[in-house]
């Protein structure tokens, strides 16, 4: 598990370190205090930096570019091109890309050590040709590319970056994701927007049949206990689903003959399916929430606790999450009485400018959850 | 939660009439408008001495994200030093500086990131007692004869039986000095505002003027 987070130059953070953390921690602090940015922080070190994650993250945010390039010269009727990038100046601190921008995130004096390094290079055309092979289309090649560097070693040392600073699709060929998988614990990084479906789809398949299904259906009774089974529709394909749609989960109630789909039952039911599949796939490794509190009623929140520490012992789970809610972080006294684990629930406030988190222990949790005492 | 609860300016306090007589007190000699949205300083009741002092307690109000002064003010009952020893010890990690004894003229500090702790322990940072043992020392000279009668009471209706305790003496006599004026029965917070209890008396200034370099008032 991570005991500490040192993050240098990502996003709006020139140096920030969070200490003291344990198996589940939340995040609190004021709007753009960079909670969200912490959370991707963590996910890219325990991904390795693979390029696949970056895609991940900065897609999430909306930072992409269409960029318009000259078509081929071997064309008769050479028209323009028209390519999706993924904005990388935001990533810097500064918002700009030139050789030499770095950002870094790394979790030291612990075992195992883990960090990673990004850095802007400028390659030489020689260089870049070796790296990447001949640029195909007859345009002059950037010679820009991300240099990544990190403990353990990163997935692809060096990512090329379009003359405009962007990450392109034929970037992710290079870091396919399962094919890591065994090596290193996965994370998996819940926003507001949970999941695509895509996504929840490939993870449900392989909870389906296996002893975590329970854990899922549990997730789903604490909401509503008349839930009995939850299947997903066989011929439920992907490719004709908006990735935000939620079509393709039933739920089978009791006294209700007819299936209902899942996308009925609101935000809270979804993000906690969402939660509950996941978990059971990020063994060893971390999951990541923002804004867990979102759809749930605060009488839900201390069974989901419950919930969620148990499946994250039980799956040796790390947990990072954020939220504004007082009955969120208050209710986290709830699992705060367990003896097994040192320090097992943290609280880290963000504040904006301060290289610090404030920490809460477990045992000031406890307390400021009884005497009323404000944490966010 | 109101919006005063925020405020950065806090203090904590063992009780009601602590509330009552600081409000009473201070009032007199800062502008402290009426209703809680407006006080100059939030204070919190922390209901005893022990609920103050239970490990944590104060590191979480200093930690409370809106809070730039903490103030806390509890009696020193039988030990002051015990009193500031243990809010020393809840508060050494936060404020590294913290002397190992507390000033007469009460204590204000102020860490690297601009956090303000002060402390007072009733009634003057040395001796023995509690607010009561303060309170006595305002009342007013042209009382003193009053002030004498009260206390002969108490001590004759305990040999004729009374059942308050030793340790509570102070209480005993200002709550039957408070019992003879106009009108019988008020709390020493209201005495304050009203003056029964003198707010400038020269026993005063210097909680006064703790209060007002810890709070910059």
């Amino acid at each position: 598990m991570i005991t500490s987070v040192n993050i240098q130059g990502y996003r709006g953070f020139d140096r920030f370190e969070m200490t003291g953390l344990g198996r589940i921690n939340l995040l609190v602090g004021t709007n753009n205090s960079g909670k969200t940015s912490v959370l991707e922080g963590i996910f890219l070190l325990m991904e390795a930096g693979d390029p696949y994650a970056l895609w991940q993250l900065v897609s999430r945010r909306g930072e992409r570019a269409i960029i318009s390039l000259p078509g081929s010269d071997r064309e008769p009727t050479p028209a323009r091109r028209i390519q999706l990038e993924l904005e990388a100046c935001h990533l810097f601190r500064g918002h700009e890309v030139h050789p030499g921008s770095k950002f870094s995130i790394s979790a030291k004096n612990q075992t195992p050590e883990r960090s990673i390094v990004f850095t802007v290079m400028e390659l030489s055309a020689k260089d870049r040709a070796e790296l990447f092979g001949p640029a195909d289309d007859g345009t002059l090649p950037s010679r820009l590319a991300l240099e990544v560097q990190g403990t353990p070693p990163p997935i692809s040392s060096m990512i090329p970056l379009s003359r405009t600073g962007g990450i392109t699709p034929e970037t992710l060929e290079s870091s396919r994701r399962s094919h890591r998988r065994a090596a290193i614990g996965s994370s998996v990084f819940i926003t507001t927007e949970s999941l695509t479906m895509q996504e929840l789809i490939s993870h449900w398949n392989r909870v389906l049949l296996t002893p975590a299904e329970g854990l899922v259906l549990a997730a789903l009774k604490l909401i509503d206990r008349d839930i009995e089974r939850i299947g997903l529709q066989a011929d439920a394909q992907p490719f004709f689903y908006n990735a935000m749609t939620r079509g393709g989960f039933l739920i089978k109630k009791r006294d209700v003959e007819q299936p209902i789909p899942i996308g009925s039952m609101g935000d809270g039911m979804w993000r906690l399916l969402a939660m509950a599949i996941v978990i059971t796939q990020c063994r060893g490794g971390v999951l990541l929430v923002d804004e867990i509190d979102t759809g749930l009623h605060y009488t839900v929140m201390s069974r989901m606790w419950q919930l969620i520490f148990g499946a994250a012992k039980e799956f040796n789970v790390q947990v990072f999450a954020t939220t504004h809610s007082y009955d969120c972080v208050h209710s986290l006294a709830q699992i705060c009485a367990d003896a097994d684990e040192i320090n097992p629930v943290t609280v880290q406030r963000v504040e904006p400018g301060k290289a610090k988190a404030v920490p809460y222990s477990t045992g000031e949790i406890k307390l400021a959850a009884e005497r009323q005492i404000e944490m966010r | 939660m109101g919006t005063n609860k925020s405020n950065p300016k806090q203090l904590v306090v063992e009780g009601f009439q602590d509330l009552y007589s600081v409000h009473g007190l201070m009032r007199a000699h800062i502008d402290w408008p009426d209703g809680k949205e407006n006080a100059p300083v939030w204070i919190e009741i922390g209901k005893s001495a022990e609920e103050i002092l239970e490990p944590g307690y104060i590191s979480l109000k200093l930690k409370e994200p809106f809070t730039e002064t903490l103030g806390v003010i509890l009696d020193a009952d039988t030990s002051p030093r015990g009193r500031y020893g243990r809010i020393r010890k809840q508060s050494i990690e936060i404020f590294p500086d913290l002397p190992d004894d507390i000033p007469l003229g009460g204590l204000i500090v102020e860490n690297d990131d601009h956090k303000r702790l002060g402390v007072w322990i009733m009634p003057d940072n040395a001796s023995e007692g509690c607010l009561e043992v303060f309170l006595r020392h305002l009342v007013p000279n042209e009382s003193e004869p009053i002030w004498q009668h009260a206390t002969g009471s108490v001590v004759r209706a305990r040999e004729i039986g009374a059942s308050c305790r030793e340790c509570h003496l102070p209480k005993a006599f200002l709550y039957t000095w408070l019992a003879w004026q106009d009108e019988p029965g008020q709390y020493p917070g209201t005495a304050l505002t009203r003056r029964i209890l003198d707010p400038h008396a020269v026993s005063a200034a210097s909680f006064v003027k703790w209060f007002r370099e810890l709070y910059a008032l």
